[in-house]
């Protein structure tokens, strides 16, 4: 068995280790547990109101397609970034740096916390919405194709930017807290908040310029009916242009991440975390 | 190569900071070095060298026959690494990581030399086997250290860095960690370089002390062979016609015999005392506590995590 397959065990298992290491920690599930609940009643308030007249589907169904992809942004962009600045500054990858293949299993292993983050979050999400709005959000078996599609290429995707931003940017606490703002900002201009149609024209070029853009138009093309396709730009899906601009999203971070990374790892040393640590101690 | 570690000529600086200006060094199988010097000497940058966490800017470096910039991971799994760490892994078990932490020499074990050590038995080795269940972040200063210890010599190194292993320890932390440190050499065929700011801690610890000052190995030996080496100069001090005198005298001896043949009935309350070790290490850290005052504390550090 080669070190480099073995490291990429080893991350697995490791993002696996952590997943449940913050399953018993009450601070991570309650996080969690509060987006699940804020999702159920938003959903729970909007599950007769129409959006759309004359169809069947309720506009918590819209609300749900906003809810996946803003989910999908914070399990895997952000807290990505949060996470590998974080342990850049205690140590965590200087320890995995000293290991034979140790940064591949460190970067294996925050890839599948991410994965396993959004994959629970998102199942039991749907589960909860399913329960509330049964029966009316049918899906076909393109659909969740379709939904599935867009959801492998969005995970790829914006996990490579969280460690893009993750090892551009040092300070745990800046990527934190602007990165929260930013992405805030970026969800609405993104059209996650309100329909992109309603939106000023500027919003509407800055938007679709940004993956989560396209992410929620696939996750909406998957859960809604064709009669909710006028609140869209050009009045239809473009699932033709969807999966491209994702493909292309996704090979750029795959491209961007591991030169960026290798860079940040060969560039720490133990004087590097022992100025992170006297600038976090600095603080408090 | 015949050693272990070599070093040739090493150069590096920060800027226009220059952190090591020529450093030689080399350690033979089976040897435990301690490289002391004050704080800012340029310890820490010279063992990061040597564990490939960093290039130099000139001069040569083999460990085990690598050039440790080119390392690659058959060489790093044969290297242990003590880092000081500082909150890591905080929710992982002790058990856990030093598992998780093992698994990774696994692929590079073989029938004479199996990797890694179990877990169980690199916990008892370092004396953690009441807290080999608990969270890394309940663990007190001393305990993390050899759990650091621990994660150093899972992957059964041929060679072990340890960079000022026992920084903030009480004494009776400090005494542990050195019995840990000498059971490891019995047992092991392990190559140690340690680095420390502490004279007395080399002193108990190491084969052989190298002293770095000023970016270069000052002096290197047995801690005898570097008395003898470093010290050199006396002071005598006499009380004559009611005045105390003092002199510095690389040749006490032949000095006060001249001293008693020319006024030897007038002198009283003659001294003779020899410069030592000690003396001279805490003249070197003087001075260099000056030059930091200088430049600005920390500036090594700052410069060096560009």
């Amino acid at each position: 068995m080669s070190a480099q397959w073995n490291a990429m065990r080893l991350g697995a298992r490791r993002g696996w280790l952590e997943w449940i290491i913050s399953l018993r920690n009450p601070g991570d599930v309650s996080y969690t547990i509060m987006g699940v609940v804020i999702a159920g009643v938003v959903v729970y308030v909007y599950r007769d109101a129409t959006l759309i007249e004359g169809s069947t589907t309720p506009m918590a169904v819209y609300v749900v397609a906003s809810v996946l992809a803003v989910q999908l942004t914070f399990a895997t962009t952000y807290n990505v970034a949060v996470l590998l600045s974080t342990e850049r500054e205690d140590g965590t990858l200087l320890r995995m740096k000293s290991l034979p293949a140790g940064v591949r299993a460190y970067t294996t292993g925050i890839t599948a916390r991410a994965v396993l983050d959004f994959v629970a979050i998102a199942a039991v999400t749907l589960a909860v919405v399913v329960v509330i709005l049964w029966p009316r959000m049918p899906l076909s078996a393109l659909d969740v194709l379709i939904l599935a599609g867009v959801l492998v290429l969005g995970i790829v995707a914006l996990t490579s930017f969280g460690f893009v931003l993750g090892s551009v940017f040092r300070s745990p606490r800046a990527v934190g807290g602007w990165g929260f703002l930013v992405i805030g900002a970026l969800a609405w201009v993104s059209g996650l908040i309100q329909p992109m149609v309603s939106m000023p024209a500027w919003a509407q070029v800055v938007g679709q310029g940004s993956p989560l853009y396209w992410v929620g138009l696939g996750i909406r093309a998957a859960l809604l009916p064709d009669e909710f396709a006028v609140l869209e730009v050009g009045g239809e899906w473009r699932l033709w242009l969807v999966f491209p601009v994702l493909a292309a999203w996704t090979a750029a971070g795959l491209l961007l991440a591991p030169m960026l990374l290798s860079r940040m790892a060969r560039r720490e040393s133990a004087a590097s975390v022992a100025q992170g640590r006297e600038r976090a101690l600095s603080r408090v | 190569m015949g050693n272990t570690i070599e070093a040739r000529g090493l150069r590096m600086s920060y800027g226009n900071r220059v952190v090591l200006d020529g450093v030689d060094l080399a350690v033979g199988k089976g040897e435990l070095v301690a490289l002391l010097g004050p704080n800012g000497a340029g310890k820490t940058t010279t063992i990061e060298l040597l564990e490939g966490f960093r290039s130099p800017d000139a001069g040569e470096l083999s460990v085990l026959g690598v050039d440790p910039s080119r390392g690659d991971e058959r060489w790093r799994a044969r290297i242990g690494v003590v880092l000081q760490s500082w909150r890591d892994h905080p929710r992982w078990t002790v058990r856990q990581l030093l598992g998780h932490m093992g698994d990774f020499f696994a692929p590079f074990g073989t029938a004479a030399m199996p990797r890694p050590i179990p877990t169980d038995e690199v916990i008892e080795m370092v004396g953690l086997a009441e807290k080999a269940g608990s969270q890394i972040r309940s663990l007190s200063g001393g305990q993390r250290r050899r759990l650091d210890v621990a994660i150093g010599i899972v992957g059964r190194p041929e060679v072990l860095f340890l960079d000022e292993p026992t920084a903030g320890f009480d004494p009776q932390a400090r005494r542990e960690f050195h019995e840990l440190i000498h059971r490891l050499v019995d047992f092991e065929e392990t190559t140690i370089l340690l680095t420390t700011h502490d004279l007395a801690e080399a002193e108990v610890l190491a084969d052989r002390i190298a002293i770095l000052d000023g970016g270069r190995i000052v002096a290197s030996g047995s801690s005898d062979e570097l008395a003898r080496q470093v010290a050199g100069a006396s002071e005598v001090s006499w009380m004559q016609h009611g005045v105390r005198h003092v002199h510095s005298a690389s040749d006490a001896t032949a000095f006060v015999r001249e001293l008693l043949a020319r006024d030897g009935d007038s002198v009283t309350e003659l001294r003779v005392r020899e410069q030592t070790l000690e003396d001279t290490y805490l003249a070197m850290v003087a001075r260099q506590n000056e030059a930091a005052a200088h430049d600005g504390v920390g500036a090594e550090e700052r410069e060096a995590a560009r």
